[in-house]
């Protein structure tokens, strides 16, 4: 535990907790939930948008159902999503910047002048403009928003590569007759790996968050399905008579995309990790 | 006729290209020719600048040649692409300046000597092991070193590993880019009395690239002394040290020999 502290510091540490604690919430949120069967949907018209209360600890909706249970619910969703998001993104960024980097010339040219069309649109737009175009979703909110996320990670994957490619181990490899695949797979991706992760940690914050846009625009998952960025936008039309429902999802999506962000930065500047090679 | 040489170098010429419109650079290598006979070491010598690591780079196929021929042990060494060219480079050794760079920092020694075996199709297992341990028992480390990684040994150590590395697959020729200038002195020798013993036992010729001349002459058997891209001296090392042609040699000589002295 100290040791813990003493690498991530404080905030990181407890914005590592408050991302476990949700995890934790969505794995288990049928055992958490006070309502279950109202947090997976079901209708509880006698106490419809009762405000906060012993039996609602953070009220209901217009359908009676509790927000907390729903909460918990949407964890599932919007941590699925965040991370689904970031791995599809990888999934395409680093081939394309691996291949693009390492191999350089036209191919580096092709991969990357492709790259930037995704780079030319602004992301919130095109993800509302795939997401119209794929129709809503739980899928298909995740490739609206990977579409527009993966060009980072093709950016980044290929600057790391092409500081790599000069190094002389690398090039001892290559004088060795080692294949380009070998290579690739040997001594480049491991060393790819801390920043990129690094940089995925950082990004399920806001991909999440996106995720939580699209679903506020009603492009996301459907209902009955709970997803914060739809209570949100549900409750607006109650707001602000009843705030409860548009501020208590509202603020689960702040606190875990703060703590998203509090644990990426302290990753990033973490100390007493595995010794960097020299120079 | 004696038999095909080593290494025969016709008339290379090496550009770096510069934008598209701006004026054609002076070469950085011009026309240099020479011949490194089998079992014989050619030392390189020139101040930086002089073009011999650009020399060398084209010799291992990592920079393009404008114009001119190599010919490794009788074969066309700048016609082959691809995969012909992955399979013949086996016939090379390389051992480059800094050790440290030069073995990832990821990997343990076994598995650094392993890298051009394996390349070559061998198998994991004990055999293998075996014949790791023996390529770096010839270099001069005991089997305790093969599951360290580079960071844990010395630059004397790391450059042997290198060496058993660039020997893994019995080259016939050994290049070395200044094996020596990134170690200490007392080292140094060590290093170089470990090349001179392995190129007598195994029948190497080397290609020794280095600023140091008092390196050189020690070790060479040839001499190629290069100045702003072009070869202003190449013969025997004796002759070359003996009667130097150029100015630019006896300046190379005369630095060394106050070097030595002090």
């Amino acid at each position: 535990m100290k040791k813990l502290v003493h690498r991530l510091g404080w905030p990181g540490t407890i914005a590592l907790a408050v991302v476990l604690l949700f995890v934790f919430v969505g794995l288990f949120a049928p055992w958490i939930a006070p309502y279950p069967a109202q947090g997976a949907g079901a209708p509880n018209v006698l106490a419809k948008l009762a405000p906060p209360s012993a039996d609602y600890w953070l009220g209901t909706d217009h359908l009676g159902r509790d927000i907390l249970s729903r909460i918990i619910y949407g964890t599932r969703v919007s941590l699925t999503n965040g991370v689904l998001i970031v791995a599809f993104s990888l999934l395409i960024g680093l081939p394309v910047g691996l291949a693009a980097g390492y191999f350089g010339g036209w191919i580096d040219e092709a991969l990357m002048r492709g790259t930037d069309v995704f780079l030319a649109f602004p992301a919130l737009l095109l993800a509302v403009l795939m997401a119209a175009a794929l129709g809503p979703g739980f899928l298909n909110s995740i490739i609206a928003v990977a579409v527009t996320w993966w060009p980072w990670y093709a950016r980044l994957a290929r600057a790391e590569v092409l500081v790599l490619r000069g190094q002389p181990y690398v090039e001892a490899a290559r004088l060795a007759g080692v294949s380009h695949p070998r290579i690739i797979a040997r001594h480049i991706l491991p060393a790819t790996g801390r920043p990129l992760t690094v940089q995925a940690a950082l990004d399920v914050g806001p991909a999440l968050l996106t995720a939580a846009a699209l679903s506020f625009l009603g492009l996301g998952v459907l209902p009955p399905t709970a997803d914060w960025g739809q209570m949100v936008d549900a409750g607006r039309k109650f707001f602000p008579a009843r705030w409860w429902y548009s501020a208590m999802p509202g603020l689960t999506i702040f606190i875990v995309a703060l703590a998203f962000s509090v644990l990426g930065d302290a990753l990033r500047e973490r100390k007493g990790g595995t010794v960097r090679a020299p120079a | 006729m004696s038999p095909a040489p080593m290494l025969d170098v016709r008339d290379l010429v090496i550009r770096y290209r510069a934008g598209l419109f701006a004026p054609r650079p002076k070469p950085a290598v011009n026309g240099a020719s020479f011949r490194l006979e089998k079992g014989e070491t050619l030392g390189i010598v020139g101040e930086s600048g002089s073009g011999k690591t650009s020399l060398l780079r084209a010799i291992l196929r990592l920079l393009p040649v404008e114009s001119g021929t190599v010919r490794l042990d009788g074969q066309d060494w700048l016609a082959l692409q691809g995969d012909a060219l992955r399979g013949a480079r086996q016939k090379i050794g390389v051992v480059s300046q800094n050790p440290f760079l030069s073995l990832s920092p990821r990997l343990t020694i076994a598995e650094i000597v392993a890298e051009p075996l394996l390349a070559a199709g061998a198998r994991q297992g004990p055999a293998l092991r075996e014949k790791i341990a023996a390529l770096v028992a010839d270099c001069g480390l005991t089997a305790d070193f093969l599951d360290r990684r580079a960071r844990e040994i010395s630059g004397g150590q790391a450059q042997r590993v290198a060496i058993a590395r660039a020997l893994a697959l019995e080259p016939g020729l050994l290049i070395l880019d200044e094996p020596t200038s990134a170690l200490d002195v007392s080292v140094q020798a060590q290093i170089l009395n470990l090349l001179a013993d392995l190129k007598e036992s195994r029948g190497l010729s080397m290609l020794f690239v280095t600023h140091n001349l008092k390196v050189v002459a020690h070790i060479s058997d040839t001499l190629l002394v290069m100045r702003r891209g072009d070869v202003i001296e190449f013969g025997r090392t004796e002759a070359v040290i003996a009667a130097p042609a150029e100015a630019y040699t006896r300046d190379l000589l005369s630095f060394g020999r106050k070097a030595a002295a002090g």
